[in-house]
């Protein structure tokens, strides 16, 4: 199961190659975070849900056909 | 890049920067060698490549504070969780095809922490895959 969330290393060690005070965004295994949380690693400052927004994506020229468009319509 | 000295290696357990805490560190991967020798005028064996075993051991200092040796390595340990792992040998530089990282998904099988007395308190860990991916070398 994924998680994802805005964390600040608070913990005297480097996370994730983010050195102690940095803040970063990340989606990672939830099992990961649980131990992250309870060593003291890093803080959880929010949840975020990933997501794609509306034209900030491209797919590659002719990976979908006119008929799955459709399809993908409904 | 050329010959070098060991000195920035970067060493990362369970997403935590432990380099400083190991002296030591050797990856092992070893394809069982396989005799598949039949009978011929030559009299030379015969060898196939079998399973791979694999493993990173290293040498760690104990060190009993917060997000250190003793608190990241031992409930991996006492609770077998399978854990990732990183190994590249310049810490100042990213990944790439010069600095390759090893990477996997690793469990420490075996605990066994000692000191010695007017020496460092360090002992020796191994990481054994978990997983049927094993350690392998990333470029990226």
């Amino acid at each position: 199961v994924k998680v994802a969330g805005i964390y600040e290393v608070v913990g005297r060690r480097t996370y994730r190659e983010h050195p102690p005070g940095a803040v970063f965004e990340a989606a990672m295994d939830a099992r990961h975070e649980a131990r992250a949380l309870a060593r003291g690693d890093i803080k959880k400052l929010a949840s975020t849900t990933p997501a794609l927004q509306p034209g900030s994506y491209t797919l590659p020229p002719g990976w979908t056909t006119k008929n799955e468009e459709v399809q993908n319509r409904g | 890049v050329g010959k070098r000295i060991a000195l920035k290696d970067y060493i990362e357990i369970d997403h935590i920067d432990l380099s400083d805490f190991f002296s030591q560190i050797g990856f092992s991967s070893e394809n069982e060698q396989v005799d598949v020798s039949g009978f011929n005028s030559t009299g030379v064996d015969e060898f196939l490549a079998g399973k791979n075993t694999a493993s990173v051991s290293g040498t760690v200092f104990g060190a009993y504070g917060a997000n250190e040796t003793w608190a990241v390595l031992w409930p991996l340990h006492r609770d077998r969780t399978v854990f990732p792992i990183k190994w590249r040998v310049d810490s100042s530089a990213g990944v790439s095809a010069t600095n390759p990282e090893l990477r996997g998904n690793a469990q420490i099988l075996s605990w066994s922490p000692g000191a010695t007395r007017g020496s460092p308190d360090s002992f020796p860990v191994t990481f054994t895959p978990a997983d049927s991916t094993g350690f392998y070398y990333s470029e990226t």
